[in-house]
């Protein structure tokens, strides 16, 4: 049993060392081949997800114009939101940094990062109550994926919540490479075939997803961490004198606790009020593409009454 | 609680640790503590079904030594009887009664008769087909005399319970299982090695194959229309491949669990795609389960004595009541069927050529392969139409530009894997230096541990 046991830990002690040597090979493989990264971590690039994103936030925040608008959510956001066409109908230029499954907590991260670079006048924060008690592993992934600083504050935080072991991998590995020179990271973007748009917008095509029915479900309740993440955005908007307007996502065939965001003496736009047909939408929440101008007009209407009060 | 979970990463250490440490107070409080990890193992998915497999318990317990008991051939029959009613009436009514009822009222409606539909709305209990073929085996080998009942209930619960092959198997034999449990044991350091490798092996089938393959399948699968013949044809080896990993991956953990607490447990697959044909397939699948069926029904009902009819009769019906036995489904129905008549032809039709040994085993194989492959999409579909359109729109087969094409390199990674071990299916480590044989584990472990889920998939063979 002794033997046993002490050639196991010999072994574990070992095993750093075989992972950083492995760490190193794949990511020295970068420099001629991104194939083999994709199979032993990782390269994301998903609607919502891709390297593009990030470096378009980057330069949106160095831009100087003074009507910044900075739009926080899930997938809900990203896909339904429309920048360009929210821009157009508001006169802020807004961006878009939805991203999947997107937590109250790293919307706040989110807009520490923002707020350190740039200055916002209006805050869009627009919550998917599915995503109102999750750990946030999708946009954690997304972000020390796709980004070529994951050295950022906001990705270990949230890689810190999700706490996840293959998470906590891919962060050491994507930090180790990004520090060697000439790696190469998955850099996928071609406007003219690709959905993303631009502006942190993703357009979804009807081909893309069939169709499904969804099932009948009901959002009541609220992490304490994420609760407490939308009081400090709460705070943190009071404080810089940031217009801040709560977005409740539309769903179908749902019961959605709405004091949980009416509770706050803060707007709020319900987009369950946006009257449209079911068939624009492929499930209870997402919307296709060709639904979305329509929807972020309505939005910039609203937007607009509400800064008019 | 499941093996590719962190609940289990931990339970696991402590399981072990607390076992080998009672060791020196005897086997019976180190089969006790077996008894309550298990119930701890099983009782952490649902308490209250928990008390199902302590019912199928007592009651082979108390019908095996009525059994044992007896001299009237009749008293004999009836606690036998007892036991099988119980146990298949646990089946019946947890796993098939909402399946028969169902059968029936769509039976009615096509006659005419609308009638009413009696659902129960009873989840599955986890592994209920797994115990229950188990406790059941055990009460028959008393009758027939093969064995003689346990004294010691500790011991028979363990048994029944013992948490490795609990829930997916293999499905064990008393003759094997039990003797192990009742004596004591002594932690040998080869056994315990072995029983490290397997676990990682059957980690690495499932965690970074299977599961992985599952990405690429579940789409295809659910919506089979919206893809083209070469993609459902790709998809369908994914899942046989996806199916083989995430259970024989269950397997090698169960097994090799087992070995780290000083118990050995039968082979439950050995490469069984490395076939040419499918009498030989079936004696390297699910081996535990055939060789149940054919101990327990095949044989009872007449086996291969009779006339080619009857032992025509008697395979067919248990290729019918294996499939029937996966789920609560047609489809399973139906995917035994098929299996069941191809093995007939087998069986009755197929002789390999003596002269060309190597050609008649390269189309064996492919033929195999392919009816093999073909089969699937009844075991996987929710229905009888929705996998007849999938092998359609293969047969049909209209050649596009292969989605999904990454899958392969699972495939080929598997088979690769299979092959450098093809001798022994329990030493999963092709490597004699210690340097390569520690360069292989780190391999495997990182690639488990990278593709380690966040919400990890079940084990397909849960649901039975």
């Amino acid at each position: 049993m002794a033997r046993f046991i002490k050639n196991i830990l010999k072994f574990v002690l070992v095993l750093p060392l075989f992972y950083l040597a492995y760490l190193l090979l794949v990511a020295c493989s970068t420099i001629f081949t991104l194939k083999i990264e994709a199979l032993t971590f990782t390269n994301t690039k998903t609607a919502g997800s891709n390297y593009q994103r990030t470096i378009d936030l980057d330069k949106w925040i160095a831009k100087t114009s003074k009507n910044k608008g900075l739009i926080l959510g899930s997938s809900t956001a990203y896909k339904n939101i429309n920048p360009y066409v929210l821009s157009e109908r508001t006169g802020v230029d807004f961006f878009n940094n939805g991203s999947s499954s997107q937590c109250i907590f790293e919307s706040a991260y989110l807009l520490d990062y923002v707020l350190e670079n740039t200055e916002i006048e209006y805050l869009l924060l627009e919550t998917f109550p599915g995503a109102w008690d999750m750990v946030g592993y999708e946009t954690a992934t997304d972000w020390v994926v796709n980004n070529y600083k994951p050295q950022r504050a906001y990705v270990f935080n949230t890689v810190k919540h999700a706490n996840s072991l293959n998470l906590w991998l891919f962060y050491s590995y994507f930090y180790v490479k990004r520090s060697i020179p000439y790696t190469k990271d998955y850099l996928h973007y071609s406007p003219d075939e690709d959905n993303y748009k631009g502006l942190g917008f993703a357009y979804t095509r009807d081909s893309e997803f069939e169709r499904v029915n969804s099932t009948y479900k009901s959002y009541d309740t609220i992490s304490p961490l994420n609760k407490r993440s939308l009081e400090r955005i709460i705070n943190i908007c009071r404080e810089k004198n940031i217009k801040l307007i709560l977005v409740m996502a539309k769903i179908f065939n749902a019961d959605i606790n709405k004091t949980i965001l009416t509770q706050y003496d803060v707007p709020l736009i319900d987009c369950n009020n946006f009257q449209i047909d079911s068939t624009y939408y492929y499930d209870s929440h997402h919307m296709y593409g060709r639904g979305t101008d329509s929807f972020s007009r309505w939005l910039g209407d609203e937007f607009n009454q509400l800064m008019l009060k | 609680m499941i093996f590719n979970s962190t609940t289990f990463l931990i339970f696991l250490p402590i399981a072990f640790f607390l076992y080998w440490v009672i060791n020196k107070y005897g086997v019976k409080y180190q089969n006790l503590l077996l008894l309550a990890l298990s119930y701890i193992f099983y009782g952490w998915w649902d308490w209250v079904f928990l008390s199902l497999i302590v019912v199928s318990t007592l009651v082979d317990y108390i019908a095996a030594h009525k059994i044992g008991a007896a001299t009237d051939t009749r008293i004999k029959k009836r606690w036998l009887a007892l036991s099988v009613v119980v146990n298949l009436g646990l089946l019946g009514v947890f796993k098939y009664f909402d399946f028969f009822a169902d059968s029936l009222a769509n039976l009615f409606t096509s006659i005419g008769y609308d009638a009413p539909i009696y659902s129960l709305g009873i989840i599955l209990p986890v592994g209920i087909s797994f115990y229950t073929f188990q406790t059941m085996s055990y009460t028959i080998d008393v009758y027939y005399g093969r064995m003689k009942p346990e004294k010691d209930l500790v011991a028979f619960g363990t048994y029944v319970a013992f948490f490795p092959q609990l829930v997916a198997g293999p499905i064990e034999r008393a003759t094997s299982l039990l003797p192990q449990i009742t004596r004591a044991r002594q932690f040998k350091y080869r056994q315990g090695v072995e029983g490290l490798r397997l676990i990682l092996y059957g980690m690495f089938k499932k965690v970074v194959i299977a599961d992985s393959l599952a990405k690429l399948v579940d789409p295809v699968f659910g919506n089979p229309a919206g893809h083209n013949g070469t993609t459902l044809f790709v998809s369908c080896i994914y899942f046989g491949i996806q199916i083989y990993c995430d259970f024989s991956g269950y397997s090698d953990i169960a097994i090799g669990t087992a070995k780290l607490f000083g118990i050995e447990l039968r082979s439950n697959f050995k490469f069984p795609y490395f076939t040419t044909n499918i009498i030989d397939f079936w004696k390297r699948w699910h081996i535990s389960l055939s060789t149940w069926f054919r101990d327990y029904v095949y044989i009872p009902l007449g086996g291969s004595r009779g006339s080619r009819l009857v032992t025509a009769r008697n395979l067919f019906i248990v290729f019918m009541v294996s499939g029937l036995w996966h789920g609560a489904n047609w489809t399973y129905v139906i995917w035994g069927m098929i299996h069941g008549v191809l093995y007939l032809i087998t069986y009755f039709f197929f002789k390999p050529s003596a002269k060309h040994r190597i050609l008649s085993k390269v189309i064996g194989f492919i033929i195999t392969s392919l009816t093999i492959t073909l089969a699937w999409p009844f075991f996987r579909c929710e229905s009888i139409a929705q996998a007849a359109e999938m092998v359609k729109r293969i047969v049909l087969f209209a050649f596009t530009p292969l989605q999904y094409g990454q899958g392969l390199i699972y495939v080929g990674t598997i088979l690769l894997m299979d092959m450098l071990i093809f001798k022994n299916e329990r030493e999963p480590v092709p490597f004699k230096k210690s340097f390569l044989r520690k360069l292989y584990y780190s391999i495997l472990i990182i690639a488990i541990a990278t593709n380690w889920s966040h919400q990890s998939y079940n084990f397909i063979y849960f649901q039975f």
